[in-house]
């Protein structure tokens, strides 16, 4: 009875543990009863930023696993797939990318800028999506830095055809300045009608965005509809199509987009495309010394299919698309520290925060 | 043909119950194992036009219909169309009284639920039916180069003008098909 007794708890504490080990990875888990989270940013190599859609900000200690709410000014609340939602750290400045709530029940893919002081931070709006509707999807919200240049994705909001006119922000990447101001090279700057922060269209929901450091080009996913989610790169006055093309994949009631092409001329061609969909979320270059033979490899987390993938991305192809971890949850954002280490968030109304660590 | 197949779908849909509910109320005239055969036949055939494709839909679709359409809606669905009318029947066969303005009521109720559930079905089948036309038509105009590839075009899940895709399990004769990332 005694042993049994061992046996049995035994198996219950290996079940509750905070360590989950596969063959190949360790998962720690390092933050649980989150809700829904969006967005990682590395603060420093002990500290991540994580934003929760219905507005909360958190600072994490990955070393002792602590959580601090950061007190913010912004009215957030979920909406649809909005809510707050990315977040990054640069030059000790916190941006974050929000579904704002413009009047009239209509929103707004924004960002906002500020500084962490004693755990709070008084934000300030640097950009707001035009114009503000009532559709609850497709914010599209990822944000990245280039070359001093803050790049923002906005999604389409069920808008379909606007995104192919620059009068609008709907399907586009945005370009500014880190202070949000226009930079005056913008490629629609000079043009009637176009709106100046502008640097792409024609997408559908962009939720990933990273900086290769190979060479240092900006690189994007997108949900496509019923198939066609893609990875590709970030073209200066470059247009995906949405909805003329879906990239290979049909609206959800199974209807032909555009005329059935995946791709017209003239068009940007995505690198990789999933048909059926994956529902891709973020992206990251993976630069490091804990997963040194993946230096350079594209890590790219999914939701529906629950995965996180690693994509062998050479002289503009995909060479191999393999699998380095699946079904613990679905993968929301993917991030890496300046040590190497690999976090990801499961999004979930109970959603965690986990480190991958070589077993 | 399609449009033969479906008309006797449905009509079978329509009057199978309808002849359940007359066979019940000719007392004698047809023997009990008769009778529960029909019983069973109808529950069964009504499971595979209803609420049985709906709840793989429900679940296999790549939109995110549990957003709009939360569980306990679907648990609605499923039991709209099989414990309300096993319930009307086991009634009828078991002979349980019940005054004969409510028997009178449910009947019409019954009826009318039928007949709108013929028209959903053929309305979303007959939809189906031409976005798959629209497929075809592709895989006949675009994959057409020889009758293995037009096979597994029409096969397909997923088409467009440059390639197709599976939803799962794709055939092994297609598979040197699926290379439009190459």
């Amino acid at each position: 009875m005694k042993y049994i007794k061992i046996l049995f708890f035994s198996i219950l504490l290996f079940y509750s543990s905070y360590i989950y080990a596969d063959s190949n990875f360790v998962h720690a888990k390092l933050a649980d009863k989150l809700y829904k989270p969006w967005g990682i940013a590395v603060l420093d190599d002990d500290h991540l930023l994580i934003t929760q859609k219905s507005g909360e900000l958190f600072k994490i200690n990955i070393r002792n696993k602590t959580k601090t709410e950061i007190d913010h000014n912004l009215i957030v609340s979920e909406y649809g797939q909005g809510g707050l939602l990315d977040v990054l750290y640069y030059n000790e400045k916190v941006y974050v990318s929000y579904a704002e709530e413009r009047g009239d029940e209509k929103y707004s893919t924004s960002v906002a800028i500020g500084e962490i002081k004693d755990n709070s931070i008084s934000f300030k709006n640097i950009f707001q999506s035009e114009p503000p509707i009532k559709s609850k999807i497709h914010f599209g919200s990822r944000l990245e830095i280039k070359n001093d240049h803050l790049f923002i994705t906005v999604g389409e909001r069920q808008t379909g055809k606007l995104t192919q006119e620059i009068d609008n922000h709907f399907g586009k990447i945005i370009r500014l300045h880190l202070d949000g101001s226009i930079p005056l090279d913008n490629p629609y700057v000079d043009q009637e009608n176009g709106l100046n922060e502008i640097y792409m269209i024609g997408l559908r929901n962009p939720q990933g965005m990273a900086v290769s450091p190979i060479d240092n080009e900006l690189y994007i996913t997108n949900h496509g509809p019923k198939g066609g989610d893609f990875f590709g790169k970030v073209i200066e006055k470059g247009n995906y199509g949405w909805d003329d093309v879906a990239w290979g994949g049909t609206d959800y009631d199974g209807t032909i987009i555009g005329d059935g092409s995946a791709w017209l001329p003239g068009l940007v061609k995505p690198i990789y495309r999933w048909i059926p969909s994956i529902a891709v979320s973020d992206i990251f270059f993976y630069e490091g010394d804990e997963f040194s033979e993946w230096q350079g490899d594209v890590l790219l987390s999914s939701l529906k299919v629950q995965k996180l993938f690693k994509l062998d991305y050479e002289d503009g192809k995909v060479r191999d698309v393999s699998i380095i971890f699946e079904r613990k949850g679905r993968l929301r954002d993917v991030e890496v520290n300046n040590l190497g280490e690999i976090f990801y968030i499961v999004d979930d109304s109970k959603g965690s925060l986990w480190q991958l660590q070589k077993s | 043909m399609f449009y033969l197949i479906l008309i006797t779908k449905l009509l079978i849909l329509l009057f199978l119950p309808i002849y359940l509910n007359r066979i019940v109320q000719n007392d004698g005239s047809f023997s009990k194992s008769y009778i529960n055969a029909i019983f069973l036949l109808f529950i069964i055939y009504s499971a595979l036009l209803t609420y049985i494709p709906f709840t793989i839909y429900y679940f296999e679709n790549e939109v995110n219909i549990q957003t709009f359409l939360p569980f306990y809606g679907l648990v609605g669905f499923i039991i709209f169309y099989s414990v309300l009318p096993i319930s009307f029947f086991i009634i009828q066969i078991k002979k349980i009284y019940i005054q004969s303005f409510f028997n009178r009521v449910f009947k019409i109720f019954g009826l009318i639920s039928l007949i709108i559930t013929i028209l959903l079905i053929a309305g979303i089948e007959i939809f189906n039916f031409i976005n798959l036309q629209a497929l075809h038509e592709i895989c006949y105009s675009s994959h057409d180069s020889s009758s293995e590839k037009l096979r597994c075009c029409l096969d397909a899940n997923y088409v467009w003008k440059e390639g197709f895709a599976f939803s799962k399990n794709t055939p092994i004769e297609c598979e040197k098909y699926m290379n439009w990332n190459d």
